[in-house]
């Protein structure tokens, strides 16, 4: 296990959990969560579908109340002072929706009453953030009559009338084309680099690299590793050797013979052999092992795992099937 | 870039409130904007989708014109000479305190669309949603009121009593529609959708509707139904229009629709908060 805890530094912390568990009759959804989240950093919670990401993240604005464990935000406790927490957040996810029956304009401005605001000011507040996101042209327009794109904008600027110490955004992207993708994660940048606390949710690693300094990959209910993408991927993975065999008889013999050497090596699907390189010596030794059993080889390569390797190791939710040579005990 | 900067900048706009730390109260002012703010939005709603009105305007004005014309003729005899006179305080009877179940449907739409996690997770009063759609409500049955009752008198229908009386025959009304829409924000709130929602509505409506009467003199009916008819607040609600706009003796019917508000109100408004907290 690769956990490494941002510990004992919770003073500086805007949004830290420990032990946080959330059950849904008999299926634990969250499981002992523990995170903390530094002040004015973006945060990446990763994982599949059902990992329990969406359910931290409702604890978290408090729509939803924990099972067990403690969690603040802002420094406040999400059950004994929600009202307090809720002054201090932004929520934009797959639940939190404007209302559709009101232009964009009206959902803005209805906000800015909400957080008390004078008339004029969340006037002034609504026009600001429409003109920010594209949407004045919009701005009386239906939201429901908005496109995925300008919605997802709109529930973005809906998030942020009140400045909101604290953001969550849950899955922002979904569903986005690229170039959505991108100016959102620009937006996402900005608000980080203004001080904004932004705690994201995705199942896409390439996000989370984009965006956070640290990333907690969450899989059926449990944080399975953590740490900033570099660390993930030097932690988990690193970097490899890739052999391909010139004729592939000899696949199996090469096999056991990394795997002997590296500690684990597994066939990859189109007649190459794989294993983790731990230091270049090894490199060395594989291929003098290679030409005591005169195996002619027609590629030799070194490369570092992707990220989405990395979440596909560690989640298991792609063809972990494939035979593995080795133990994988790298991997669990 | 602008908006994020600019926030940053004018932080006199930022969370104001801040300042009064951990209470979890909203004062009583707050509590009234934001109620306000509320009602506010589910009347934008309305002009954004005038259709929402329909099944307080339209409909009921359907139903007067056909009843009027089709059964009109042959109901003549039972009612005094007079179906229109009779049939209108019946229609508004059953528009006036039904017309809250819309309620429901629009709170369940609420829930299903997220709007009310969007809500919840703002330092507002949570009563302040519930009380924008039943306020709302009540502003809709008054406008559908004054369509009504302004159709029903270009077909020739005319108040016999007094301005003062026809008004109390329409507090009657939305007391009693009052104390139904905390029935549907019962159902708005426990069930799944707003589709289920209209379903249940017209499940309990239909019957009580047509075995009530709004639509015909109860003295042809068999016991059997007249017992169930007698009681039913429809009966009592539109005999108390009846009589308040058309006259006759008003008290028992007035006396037991306010028992029934009374009633409703005492049993389901615990519910509704009950399931509307336990969702929200």
């Amino acid at each position: 296990m690769t956990q490494t805890k941002v510990a004992a530094t919770t003073v500086d912390a805007a949004v830290s959990t420990r032990g946080l568990v959330k059950k849904f009759g008999d299926q634990v959804a969250v499981d002992a969560v523990d995170l903390d989240v530094a002040t004015g950093t973006v945060f990446g919670l990763l994982g599949p579908n059902g990992a329990g990401k969406t359910t931290i993240v409702r604890m978290l604005a408090t729509l939803l109340a924990p099972d067990g464990g403690t969690a603040s935000v802002g420094g406040f406790d999400v059950v004994r002072q929600a009202h307090a927490v809720r002054r201090v957040i932004g929520l934009t996810g797959q639940y939190a929706s404007v209302d559709e029956a009101l232009s964009g304009r009206e959902n803005l401005y209805m906000i800015g009453r909400l957080l008390d605001m004078p008339a004029k000011a969340a006037r002034t507040r609504a026009d600001q953030l429409l003109e920010t996101f594209g949407l004045s042209d919009s701005a009386k327009k239906l939201a429901k009559h908005y496109s995925g794109g300008m919605r997802r904008r709109l529930d973005l600027a809906a998030s942020l009338v009140g400045t909101p110490q604290v953001l969550f955004l849950d899955e922002p992207t979904t569903g986005l084309d690229p170039q959505r993708r991108n100016d959102l994660w620009d937006i996402v940048r900005e608000l980080a680099w203004n001080g904004t606390t932004v705690l994201l949710t995705t199942q896409y690693m390439e996000e989370a690299e984009a965006l956070a300094r640290q990333i907690a990959v969450m899989d059926r209910g449990r944080i399975i590793a953590s740490g900033s993408p570099e660390e993930l991927k030097h932690q988990v993975a690193g970097r490899r050797l890739r052999v391909r065999p010139a004729d592939a008889i000899d696949l199996p013999v090469l096999q056991a013979l990394m795997a002997e050497v590296l500690g684990t090596a597994r066939e990859e699907g189109i007649g190459q052999v794989s294993g983790p390189l731990a230091e270049d010596e090894q490199l060395n030794l594989v291929l003098r092992e290679i030409a005591a059993k005169e195996i002619a080889l027609a590629d030799v390569s070194t490369f570092t795992a992707s990220l989405d390797e990395v979440f596909i190791t560690l989640t298991g939710t792609s063809a972990g099937g494939d035979s593995d040579g080795g133990t994988r005990k790298e991997e669990h | 870039m602008s908006a994020v900067e600019a926030s940053a900048a004018d932080t006199a706009l930022a969370r104001p409130g801040t300042s009064r730390g951990v209470s979890g109260r909203v004062s009583f002012a707050e509590w009234l904007r934001h109620s306000g703010t509320m009602i506010r939005r589910n009347l934008l709603s309305i002009k954004a989708d005038p259709e929402e009105l329909m099944d307080v305007t339209i409909f009921p004005l359907i139903m007067t014109v056909l009843f009027t014309y089709v059964f009109g003729g042959a109901m003549k005899n039972s009612v005094n000479g007079n179906y229109l006179e009779f049939l209108v305080p019946g229609i508004l009877a059953q528009m006036l305190t039904f017309g809250t179940m819309y309620t429901g449907i629009k709170l369940s739409n609420d829930f299903s669309k997220g709007v009310i996690d969007r809500f919840r997770s703002l330092p507002i009063a949570r009563s302040a949603v519930l009380n924008g759609h039943i306020v709302a409500a009540l502003m809709r049955l008054l406008i559908a009121a004054v369509i009504t009752t302004a159709s029903a008198v270009a077909l020739g229908f005319r108040v016999h009593t007094s301005p003062l009386a026809f008004l109390a025959g329409i507090g009657v009304l939305m007391t009693l529609g009052l104390a139904i829409s905390w029935v549907a924000v019962y159902i708005g709130s426990t069930a799944k959708t707003p589709q289920a929602v209209q379903g249940v509505g017209q499940l309990v409506l239909f019957p009580m509707m047509f075995a009530s009467s709004i639509f015909a003199p109860t003295t042809t009916m068999p016991g059997w139904l007249q017992a169930f008819v007698k009681i039913n607040p429809l009966t009592t609600a539109a005999d108390s229009a009846r009589a308040l706009m058309i006259g006759g003796p008003a008290f028992h019917a007035v006396w037991v629709t306010l028992l029934w508000s009374a009633g409703l109100t005492a049993v389901f408004a615990p519910l509704a908060v009950r399931a509307y907290k336990r969702r929200s």
